[in-house]
C-alpha cells in the first residue's frame, strides 16, 4: 500500500488532483505564512500584501499581465511637466464598508500615518520618493513661526550610544554644543529617568556640566509635536474616555486631536492642560528650505548641472516650541476632495507602479481612530477592496467575502487564504485538491524535478537576487583586487545547476527583464585573471591568506551554495575557508554589526525600475551592511533621480550599476525564480517580475 | 491534605516568577532583538518600536513591564501588536487541549485493549504482535510518522485530508500521530500489570469462584493493572498537552505549541514569557492533581 501511495505522487499531467466539485465562486489557497499586518499602513511581506490588495484599493492597481497601472481609486492622472509629480483624479463612486466616501483626505491621512514615526509604520521607505519624506519621518522638517519650512540641521539633544559615567546607554542629553569634541553635556541633579523625553523635561535639579567624547553621542531628533501633560486630564475617544496622568507623553495631531502612544488611543483633550515641553531646553538649529513647487513646470534654467545645495544656508537657532511638526511641509496635498496631487523629490518614473504597493494604499481613518492597532479585526475593519474580511483565525486562515457595495466587478465570492508555514504542508493539500494555487516558492526544493513537466506548474524570472555580502571594512577584504578575485573565482554556472530550479547565474545585481535597462555586466569566471588579482594583493597563490568564514542562515540552500563556493575557492585560489551557519535573528544582528567576513544575503525588488536595487548602496541605504560607501556613487544615483529622460536616468543608473561592479561590496551569485503550482482551470493569473497577482481580476471555470 | 494542597497552590506564583526571570535573562542573552529585519526600519522607527516595548528601559523595568501587563492581560505580542498575549494563547491552547485529549484517547483505547489481550494471551501470536507495534510506536518519531500516515491516508487513499484543524475528520491523523508513542507505553504498562495481578490470590480466587473469565479480567484484576498505567498518565498527559509543536507544525495546527518555538526565534519577548508562565503553570497544577490522584487510588500514599 505504501508502495502504491508513492507510486501515484508523480503520475497525472497536474500536480494538483482536481478540483472539479468545488464551488467555482471560492478561490482556495495557501498564502505561504500568517501575515503580520493587514494594515496597509503597517503591511510588509507579501502574505501580507495578498490579504492588503484585496480588502483596500489604491490611486492604481498592478495591471495583471505587466504590472501596468490600472485606474483604481483614481480614474486618471496628469503627469507634471517636469517629470516630477502627478495630479490624481479620483473617482466619486467609491466608499468605505461603513458608507463613508473615499476621498483625497483618506490618502493625505493615510500617508502622513505612514510617514509620522509615531505610528510606527515599518515600511515607511515606501514613500521616501515623496518630496521631503525622509525628513518628515526622521521628525527633521518643521514650519517656522513665520511660516517658512525649516529642516533641522543640527539638535541640541543627544541620546548617548554607550555608558558614561553616571549616564546610562540610550539617555538624552542636552548638549551645549552639538559640533564640539568633546561635547559639553547639561546634566541634573536627581534625573532618573532620562530614555524618554518626558524624563529630561521633568527633571528639575541644579545644573551640572560634564564633558564626554562626541562619537559616545549621536543626534536626537525628539518630535517637535510631543507635548506633555502639566496635570491629570482627560482624553475623549471615539471608543469612550481614558485617564491619563501628569508627565505623560501626547503627541499633536492634525485636527486639534491627540494621539496617546501608550495605548494608541487619538482624541481630544483639554489643550489648555498640555505644558511646553521643552521650553529652551529642547533647541535645533535649522535651515530654510524652498518651499515645495505645486506647479510642476520645468525650470528653464536647470542644465542638470546644478550644485547639489542651491540655497544659501542660514542657520537659526530656535526652541521646539516655536516649530510645527506638520503635514503641511510633506510634497502631497488635498486639492480637493476628490483631487490629489503628489511632488516628488527627483524624477521617477516607477513612481505610478509604486501607487499600488500596498504602503501607498488608503487606511479607514475612522476605523483608526476608534480602535487604534485592533481596527483591522474582521468585527472593527472598515475596508474599500473588492473584497471584506469576514473570518480571521490565527495561525489558520483568512476568509474573505465580495463586497457587494465595491465599485466594480469581480468573478469570485470568496477566497479563503490558509497561513500555513510548513512548505510540505502547503504541497500536500495542494497535490490531494484542497488547494486552487500554490504561491510562489512555496514548494518544497526536492519537489521541482518532480514537477518540471507537469501542467500545473510554472517558473519565472523574479526580481530578485540572491548574493554574498562581503565585509569591506576588514582586511583583507578591504582591498578591492580581493574581492574581485573572490568574485571570479566562483562557478556561478554550477551554483544554478546544482539548484535545479530554474535560477539564472547572476554576474551583476539587476536582474533581468527591466523594460529598456541595459545591465552593466560584472567579471565572469576567470580563475587565472582571479589568482593573478589574488597575487597582485600579496596573496600568490593563496599563501598567507587569513581564514575566513562564510556565513549564512539555516537553510538546506543556503549550505549548498556555500558548500560549492568554498570548493570553488579552495580549489582556484587555495584558499581555505569555513562556513558558519545561524539562526535567523543572530544572523541578521552579524551582519547589522559587520561582525562576519563573507555573509549571504537576498533582496527581491519594491518596484520595476534598477533603482530599487542600486538605492541599497548609498550611504545610509537600507540594506548595505557592507560597509562600503563612495560619494562618487550616490552622486551617480542622485543625478540620475534629476534626468528627465528615461533613457539617459537609465544609462546613468547601468553607469551606477558599472560601478558595484568594479568595487564589487558584494558578489551577485544569482537571481531567482518565481515557481508556482495553479490548477488549470483559475483564469486570470500571470507570472510577473513582482509575482503580484491580484485576486480580483482572477475566476475559475469549472 | 487541604493544608499541603494550599501550600502548592501557594508556591506556584514565585517558581513561575522564577522561571519567567530565567528566561527573561536568557533572552537578553540571545542576539538579535524582536525589531531586527533583513531590510532595516527607518532609525526613527526603530527607536520608537524598542521605546514603545520599553526595549531600551533597564531590565528591571523592562522585565516589570512585562510581567505586570502579562497579569493584567494587556501585552502586546511584539512579533503581532494588534493582539496581546493573552489572546493568543487563549486562542490557541484550547487547540492544543483538544489535540491532547484526543491523543490521549486514542493512546489510552489502543493501549489498555492490546496490553490485555497480550497479557491473557501471552507468548500467543497476540501478544507478539501487539507488542512488536509497540515497539515500533515507541522507537518511531512523530516527524517521521505523521508523514509516513500523510502518504498512505491522505494523498494515497485519500479519506482524510492531509492537514489543517477544521472538523473531525481532520484531526484523526494528528491524534493517531501523536497518541501512538503513547499508546505503545501504555500496553506495555497494562501487559506487565497484568501479567502481575494476574497470579496474585485474589485473581485466584475470583477464579476459583466460577467467575467469567472477562469478569476475572475486568473487573478484577485491570483495577490493580491500571495502577502503573495512572501513574504514567500524570506526566504524560503533560507531555502530551505541551508536546504539540512536530505534529502542530506538520499538520498545521493552530496550536500553542508553535509558539513555543517560534517566538523563541523571532525574539518575541512578550510571546515567550507568556508562553512559559503558561505551560510552568499547566505543569504545576497538573502535577499537583497526579498526586492527589494518587492518595485516592492506593491509600498507603499520604499527603503531608
Amino acid at each position: 500500500m505504501l508502495f502504491a501511495a508513492l507510486a501515484c505522487v508523480a503520475d497525472g499531467p497536474t500536480f494538483g488532483l482536481s478540483r472539479a466539485e468545488e464551488d467555482p465562486r471560492t478561490l482556495v489557497f495557501n498564502n505561504a505564512t500568517e501575515p503580520e499586518f493587514i494594515d496597509p499602513t503597517q503591511a510588509t511581506g507579501h502574505p501580507d500584501g495578498r490579504i492588503v490588495q484585496e480588502l483596500f484599493d489604491g490611486l492604481t492597481e498592478y495591471g495583471p499581465v505587466d504590472l501596468a497601472p490600472q485606474p483604481s481609486h483614481a480614474l486618471s492622472w496628469d503627469a507634471h511637466a517636469d517629470g516630477r509629480g502627478y495630479t490624481f483624479h479620483l473617482r466619486d463612486d467609491a466608499a468605505w464598508t461603513d458608507g463613508t466616501p473615499v476621498t483625497a483626505n483618506d490618502y493625505a491621512w493615510s500617508w502622513e500615518h505612514v510617514l509620522n514615526p509615531v505610528y510606527l509604520a515599518r515600511y515607511a521607505q515606501q514613500l521616501y520618493f515623496v518630496e521631503r519624506a525622509p525628513l518628515y519621518n526622521s521628525s527633521r522638517v518643521f514650519v517656522g513661526p513665520d511660516g517658512t519650512h525649516l529642516e533641522a540641521k543640527r539638535s541640541y539633544v543627544v541620546r548617548l550610544v554607550e555608558d558614561h559615567e553616571d549616564l546610562d546607554e540610550g539617555w538624552l542629553v542636552e548638549v551645549v554644543d552639538p559640533d564640539a569634541d568633546p561635547l559639553t553635556v547639561i546634566v541634573r541633579e536627581d534625573c532618573e529617568d532620562l530614555n524618554d523625553l518626558a524624563g529630561l523635561l521633568d527633571c528639575e535639579g541644579a545644573e551640572r556640566r560634564l564633558e564626554l567624547p562626541a562619537d559616545k553621542a549621536e543626534p536626537a531628533w525628539p518630535m517637535a509635536n510631543t507635548r506633555v501633560l502639566r496635570e491629570d486630564a482627560t482624553l475623549h475617544t471615539p471608543g469612550g474616555d481614558v485617564g491619563l496622568s501628569r508627565g505623560e507623553e501626547v503627541v499633536l495631531i492634525p485636527g486639534d486631536k491627540v494621539f496617546y502612544p501608550t495605548s494608541e488611543k487619538t482624541g481630544t483633550l483639554d489643550l489648555s492642560l498640555l505644558a511646553d515641553p521643552r521650553g529652551e531646553r529642547v533647541r535645533y538649529d535649522l535651515v530654510e528650505i524652498e518651499p515645495i513647487d505645486w506647479s510642476g513646470t520645468p525650470d528653464v534654467e536647470d542644465t542638470g548641472e546644478e550644485p547639489l545645495d542651491p540655497i544659501e544656508v542660514t542657520l537659526r537657532t530656535l526652541s521646539a516650541a516655536e516649530l510645527r511638526f506638520t503635514p503641511e511641509v510633506l510634497g502631497f496635498r488635498v486639492d480637493d476632495d476628490h483631487t490629489f496631487t503628489v511632488r516628488l523629490s527627483g524624477i521617477a518614473p516607477f513612481f505610478l507602479t509604486l501607487t499600488s504597493h500596498t504602503t501607498l494604499r488608503a487606511a479607514p481613518r475612522q476605523a483608526w481612530e476608534e480602535h487604534g492597532s485592533r481596527w483591522t479585526r474582521p468585527e472593527n475593519i472598515v475596508t474599500s477592496g473588492p473584497f471584506t474580511l469576514e473570518t480571521h483565525i490565527v495561525r489558520d486562515r483568512f476568509e474573505l467575502v465580495r463586497n457587494p457595495d465595491w465599485w466594480g466587478e469581480v468573478e469570485l465570492d470568496r477566497v479563503i487564504a490558509y497561513s500555513i508555514d510548513n512548505l510540505h504542508t502547503s504541497a500536500n493539500l495542494y497535490r490531494a485538491g484542497y488547494t486552487d494555487l500554490v504561491v510562489a516558492n512555496d514548494i518544497p526544493a526536492e519537489f521541482i524535478p518532480i514537477l518540471r513537466d507537469k501542467e500545473d506548474f510554472e517558473v519565472s524570472p523574479a526580481l530578485s537576487v540572491y548574493v554574498y555580502r562581503i565585509n569591506t571594512t576588514k582586511p583583507p577584504f578591504d582591498d578591492v583586487r580581493v574581492r574581485r578575485a573572490l568574485a571570479m573565482a566562483i562557478e556561478k554556472e554550477d551554483v544554478v545547476s546544482v539548484l535545479k530550479a530554474g535560477q539564472l547565474s547572476a554576474d551583476h545585481i539587476v536582474p533581468p527583464g527591466l523594460p529598456g535597462y541595459t545591465a552593466a555586466r560584472g567579471p565572469g569566471f576567470d580563475p587565472e585573471e582571479a589568482r593573478r588579482l589574488l597575487a597582485e594583493a600579496g596573496y600568490p597563490n593563496g599563501e598567507g591568506f587569513p581564514r575566513f568564514k562564510i556565513l549564512y542562515n539555516t537553510l538546506e540552500t543556503h549550505k549548498l551554495v556555500a558548500a560549492i563556493i568554498q570548493d570553488n575557492w579552495a580549489k582556484h585560489l587555495g584558499i581555505p575557508v569555513e562556513l558558519e551557519n545561524r539562526e535567523w535573528k543572530t544572523y541578521l544582528k552579524t551582519v547589522n554589526n559587520l561582525d562576519y567576513d563573507i555573509a549571504r544575503g537576498g533582496w527581491i525588488g519594491d518596484y520595476l525600475d534598477p533603482l530599487t536595487f542600486l538605492e541599497l548602496w548609498i550611504e545610509d541605504g537600507g540594506n548595505n551592511n557592507t560597509g562600503w560607501t563612495d560619494p562618487a556613487y550616490d552622486a551617480l544615483i542622485v543625478e540620475a533621480g534629476r534626468t528627465a529622460d528615461p533613457a539617459e536616468r537609465l544609462e546613468k543608473l547601468a553607469q551606477a550599476e558599472a560601478m558595484l561592479n568594479e568595487q564589487m561590496p558584494f558578489i551577485p551569485i544569482y537571481h531567482y525564480v518565481w515557481s508556482e503550482l495553479t490548477q488549470p482551470d483559475v483564469r486570470g493569473t500571470h507570472p510577473n517580475l513582482l509575482d503580484q497577482h491580484p485576486i480580483r481580476y482572477m475566476s475559475i471555470e469549472r | 491534605m487541604i493544608g499541603h494542597v494550599v501550600r502548592r497552590l501557594a508556591a506556584i506564583l514565585p517558581l513561575v516568577l522564577l522561571l519567567a526571570f530565567s528566561t527573561f535573562l536568557l533572552l537578553q542573552l540571545a542576539p538579535g532583538g524582536p525589531f531586527d529585519a533583513e531590510r532595516n526600519f527607518p532609525p526613527e522607527i526603530q527607536k520608537q518600536l524598542e521605546a514603545r516595548f520599553s526595549l531600551d528601559a533597564p531590565w528591571y523595568e523592562q522585565f516589570g513591564t512585562y510581567i505586570v501587563g502579562l497579569a493584567d492581560g494587556t501585552l502586546p505580542s511584539m512579533k503581532r501588536p494588534g493582539l496581546t498575549v493573552g489572546e493568543l494563547i487563549g486562542s490557541s491552547f484550547p487547540v492544543s487541549l483538544t489535540l491532547g485529549t484526543l491523543a490521549m484517547g486514542f493512546a489510552l483505547c489502543l493501549g489498555i485493549t492490546s496490553g490485555i489481550i497480550g497479557a491473557i494471551r501471552q507468548n500467543s501470536i497476540w501478544d507478539w504482535s501487539t507488542m512488536s507495534v509497540a515497539l515500533i510506536g515507541i522507537s518511531v518519531p512523530n516527524f517521521v510518522l505523521g508523514p509516513l500516515l500523510i502518504l498512505i491516508f491522505a494523498l494515497g487513499l485519500g479519506w482524510v485530508p492531509p492537514a489543517r484543524w477544521e472538523g473531525l475528520e481532520t484531526m484523526i491523523l494528528p491524534a493517531v500521530t501523536l497518541g501512538l508513542a503513547y499508546a505503545a507505553y501504555i500496553a506495555r504498562l497494562t501487559r506487565a500489570g497484568m501479567l502481575e495481578v494476574i497470579r496474585t490470590d485474589f485473581v485466584r480466587t475470583a477464579r476459583a469462584k466460577g467467575l467469567a473469565e472477562h469478569v476475572v479480567v475486568i473487573r478484577h484484576a485491570l483495577r490493580g493493572a491500571l495502577l502503573p498505567v495512572i501513574t504514567y498518565l500524570g506526566p504524560a498527559t503533560a507531555r502530551i498537552i505541551t508536546g504539540t509543536v512536530v505534529i502542530e507544525k506538520i499538520f498545521q495546527v493552530p496550536g500553542l505549541g508553535y509558539y513555543f518555538v517560534q517566538s523563541a526565534l523571532d525574539r518575541d519577548y512578550s510571546m515567550v514569557l507568556g508562553v512559559v508562565c503558561f505551560y510552568a503553570s499547566i505543569l504545576m497544577v497538573l502535577n499537583l492533581l497526579v498526586d492527589i490522584a494518587y492518595t485516592w487510588l492506593d491509600p498507603r500514599v499520604k499527603l503531608a
